[in-house]
């Protein structure tokens, strides 16, 4: 061997050794056993391991992703003080523009809609005399920007108590955040505790004849409403049976909502089905539409759930709302139904009700501690789950001074939005002690006691895209990539030398050397393979393929016109040099554009693609060429075996 | 072993025939398109839902349907059996695809999936986690910024790669090797809406890759146009391009072959969730290799002749 193919053998030898070493990490990683997993785990030596692993993206190993956005017409609404009538519109008007064209961006939309309205944005925010409407804009905006940072950190903290290996939470732009849970399969447990804006409120619950007077307020408003007319003359035609019982409702009658709300809601051939039908009692249905949809329970008011659309509907309904608004109060409802037995032995789930004070006398941002546990003897939730909250000094006196001063009235203790419970108020709580009940199970109330520990977030989130990969894809995922690759590559490892002979061999090896190669950069770049990475990884194969077939092909050219091995080689490999590079460059630019514009599994794609060619650029020119050059050297080679 | 003689096909005088059979596939996309209103577009970039479960016994796609006909959530009714609902794979595995809703509730897709299990109780796995394969939800804003996306993607790599052949070759080769690739992407999104295939991300990516490995195919052959007007200077120009093609006939035939075996195993072999990009490059290969030479040349000896 020549001096001067020495030191690309040691470059070849040392790179190789390179891969194999980088490599290695991941082969001991497969080998693992689950059990031996949870030990290094344990240990602490897992994550050290895992970060030096080719990580596997959430299409193959199964997990959520999700895309979280700031919702900033809520947010600007939050930020307002002295809200009306005229400011609530303008921010619906955004609303309904946003949803008709989603790609208009917030703020342009809301200047627009503010100007359209007249609204004189100084009015609504607190800021010094004389300030413009732009400076207010700014300024909105800026706190938006603020607050997307602090939902990152709120969210980073909450998914961290959660306890999920690996988790990615990233910032995409000034509005958004991804966040990615490998390995979750609880999805709907995992959105509430990303959405939950973990605002907690106390609001006093109104007297129930307070509440029966909106009640029948509402069914006066509703009685008249042409959309409910048509469906009391039918309800009138049909005598059913009557039957009394102790609930203030009895005779069932069920009215499928589209009759209720007009055929367009829903389509008119599911209409005689009784799964989507309202539950009402037909004989007080014609005077009071909107109380006999409803049920009492002791005190309280709850709602068959089948009707709770139904319910919603007319309460959203902005004359109810007027009515609402001159009574100063709100109805909001349990998070979740509960099962009751009927006086007819049925079982029927109801969600509660309840008429509340407008404003709330507590809000979040005092809570210092809470823990989940269950409900000791004594207390009214025994062996049920409940959240025990501490509250900060602040928050303590507040709490104290409303106990005390509503002694026998009920208060509603509600998180976003939902009543948990309403206790009646007993004695008055100066510690800021206090707990909250009413959860399905404790794996929500220590989700909950999570989201509280954390903070509430500075502005309410939505989730824009959701991806989900359940643990069977994504296995079944990876067994038919692998499976793909080895066989594809193990045709065209046949193939080559069968068409190049010798040299086929060594183009073999480039192939091989070239695999590694890759993939042991993208374990050092902590790069994510994805399923469309396998692909690129098949199609680097082809590539790579591709860079020696040319080669040969050259050098079987220049061997025909008469040249020695050894100049056959040269020039081949001179001419064919050009093409390799001009053609691999604009695969390359292919494989750049697809890393910037795309996201997720696409970038995974174009990752490997780029490796893919750059790697294969280099065994062609440089690996392949020191092989054929030892050969050549030798001397009395007449032949080349191509 | 040799399978491609030294051969001297004379292309170019066969350039008519390609451009009917070109023109033909191309016409009968854009019928293909015309009719069905414009390229399948998948949630990604039109937003919505769509789901995928796996039952323990085969299903019937209608017994499905009409499942789903009534779904009630918190008593509001939707009649979803107007959704595209189709086996995934095998038999048992179902994919549900619904368009994005204005009223949609919290966990939507959840609840359908919880509807789905309570519906065919003896069908569903008894680990909760094993029923659901995939769940996708793409909100409106995210699927049209997406298409933009896509086709400033397509766009900015057409731009950069007809900067990059004007500074290596000539103008020329650069017009005629974007239109080499215009056609390409153009059959394959014909194809795509004649057999009525969905056009989603991943397709996106394999067409900019059916891009570059079409462009591949035809800068080998232009390296030899190229390297061949210097050496044949008595030929004419028909006969130079026909001679570049038949020079490099052999590596095209070669690499074309086993880059379609690769992706012809992946198609077979790679999944449902990659079956449809294998498809997208299988045919992305077989076009891209023609219109090197039936497209990308022609179209380089006209603009030659044209000056």
């Amino acid at each position: 061997m020549s001096k001067n193919l020495i030191p690309r053998y040691i470059i070849i030898g040392v790179v190789l050794a390179w891969a194999l070493v980088t490599l290695w990490p991941s082969v001991k990683y497969q080998q693992l056993s689950p059990e031996d997993i949870e030990d290094m785990r344990e240990a602490g030596t897992l994550e050290t391991l895992e970060n030096k692993i080719i990580k596997l993206g959430l299409d193959l190993k199964g997990g959520i992703y999700i895309v979280l956005e700031v919702d900033l017409p809520t947010l600007v609404t939050t930020l307002a003080i002295n809200k009306d009538a005229k400011f609530e519109r303008t921010v619906n008007d955004v609303r309904n523009t946003l949803t008709e064209n989603p790609q208009r961006e917030f703020f342009t939309v809301f200047t627009e809609k503010i100007s359209e309205n007249g609204l004189r944005l100084p009015r609504y925010y607190d800021v010094d005399y004389g300030a413009k409407a732009e400076d207010i804009l700014n300024s909105i905006q800026e706190q938006a920007d603020d607050a997307i940072n602090r939902v990152l950190e709120i969210l980073q903290n909450r998914v961290d108590q959660f306890g999920v290996s690996e988790p990615t939470i990233q910032k995409q732009g000034n509005r958004r955040i991804i966040v990615e849970l490998a390995g979750i399969q609880d999805s709907e447990r995992a959105r509430a505790l990303l959405q939950s804006t973990a605002l907690l409120e106390f609001f006093l619950v109104k007297s129930p004849e307070v509440t029966n007077d909106i009640l029948s307020q509402i069914d006066k408003v509703v009685k008249g409403d042409e959309e409910l007319e048509a469906l009391a003359a039918a309800v009138d035609g049909e005598q059913g049976q009557t039957e009394d019982g102790e609930l203030a409702v009895s005779n069932d009658q069920t009215i499928s909502i589209s009759e209720l709300f007009g055929k367009d809601e829903v389509s008119s051939e599911d209409a005689e089905s009784g799964d989507t039908a309202v539950v009402v009692d037909q004989n007080i249905f014609q005077e009071r539409p909107f109380s006999s949809m409803l049920r009492a329970l002791g005190n309280n008011i709850a709602v068959p759930e089948k009707n709770l659309y139904a319910i919603k509907k007319i309460i959203n309904k902005p004359e109810v709302q007027d009515k609402l608004a001159l009574g100063n109060g709100r109805f909001l409802f349990a998070p979740e139904a509960e099962s009751f037995t009927t006086n007819r032995g049925l079982e029927e789930p109801l969600v509660y009700m309840y008429y509340l004070e407008h404003d709330a006398d507590l809000t979040g941002g005092v809570i210092e501690e809470a823990n989940a546990t269950i409900g000791g003897q004594g207390t009214s939730a025994v062996g049920q789950p409940i959240v025990l909250l501490d509250m900060n000094s602040e928050g303590a006196r507040t709490w104290s001074r409303i106990t005390g001063a509503n002694i026998g009235r009920r208060i509603a203790i509600v998180l976003d939005k939902k009543v948990h419970m309403a206790p009646s108020i007993r004695t008055k709580i100066t510690d800021g002690g206090t707990l909250i009940e009413g959860f399905a199970n404790m794996d929500e109330a220590k989700d909950i006691a999570i989201v509280l520990r954390a903070g509430a977030l500075p502005a309410p989130v939505k989730i824009i895209e959701e991806r989900i990969v359940g643990p069977s894809l994504g296995a079944d995922s990876v067994k038919r990539g692998t499976y793909s690759v080895l066989l594809g590559l193990a045709l065209i490892l046949v193939f080559i030398p069968f068409y190049y002979k010798l040299s086929g061999i060594i183009a073999d090896f480039a192939l091989i050397w070239n695999i590694l190669l890759v993939l042991a950069v993208l374990a050092s770049l902590g790069a994510t393979l994805t399923l469309p990475g396998i692909a690129a990884l098949i199609l680097t194969v082809g590539m790579s393929v591709d860079a020696n077939v040319i080669i040969f092909e050259r050098i079987r050219e220049e061997s025909r016109k008469g040249k020695t091995p050894r100049t056959a080689i040269d020039s081949g490999y001179a001419r064919a040099l050009t093409t390799i590079i001009d053609a691999n460059v604009t695969t390359l630019v292919a494989a750049l554009v697809l890393y910037q514009f795309g996201t997720g599994p696409i970038r995974g794609f174009a990752t490997v693609l780029f490796w893919g060619i750059m790697i294969s650029m280099f065994t062609a020119i440089f690996v392949t060429r020191t092989i054929f050059n030892s050969f050549t050297e030798r001397r009395g080679l007449k032949k080349l075996s191509i | 072993m040799r399978l491609i003689k030294e051969t001297s096909i004379k292309f170019m005088a066969q350039s008519r025939l390609g451009l009917y059979l070109s023109g033909a596939v191309i016409g009968a996309g854009i019928i293909s398109l015309i009719l069905a209103g414009g390229p399948l577009l998948s949630i990604d970039f039109k937003g919505g839902t769509l789901l995928a479960v796996h039952f323990t016994d085969p299903v019937d796609v209608n017994n499905i349907r009409s499942a789903m006909s009534v779904v009630s959530i918190d008593g509001q009714p939707f009649d979803l059996s107007k959704a595209e609902i189709k086996l995934f794979g095998g038999t048992r595995d179902i994919s549900v695809r619904i368009p994005h809703m204005d009223e949609e509730p919290a966990n939507f897709a959840q609840r359908i999936i919880a509807h789905l299990r309570n519906s065919f109780p003896d069908k569903v796995p008894e680990v909760e986690s094993d029923f659901i394969l995939s769940i996708d939800k793409v909100g409106p804003k995210i699927g049209s910024e997406l298409s933009n996306k896509a086709v400033l993607a397509i766009i900015s790599a057409l731009g950069l790669i007809l900067f990059y052949i004007s500074i290596r070759f000539e103008f020329n080769f650069a017009l005629s090797a974007i239109a080499a690739l215009a056609h390409d992407v153009f059959v394959t999104l014909g194809i795509f809406s004649i057999m009525g295939y969905e056009i989603s991300l991943p397709i996106i990516a394999a067409f900019l890759t059916i891009v570059g490995y079409s462009l591949n195919d035809t800068i080998v052959i232009f390296d030899r146009i190229r390297e061949n007007v210097k050496s044949m200077k008595r030929l004419t120009y028909t006969q130079v391009v026909d001679h570049s093609i038949n020079d490099s006939l052999s590596r095209t035939i070669i690499t074309s072959v086993t880059t379609f075996i690769v992706v012809l195993i992946l198609w077979l072999f790679g999944g449902e969730v990659i079956n449809l990009f294998a498809f997208a490059m299988m045919v992305g290969v077989i076009v891209g290799t023609y219109s090197s030479i039936f497209v990308a040349c022609p179209l380089v000896v006209r603009l030659h002749a044209g000056k």
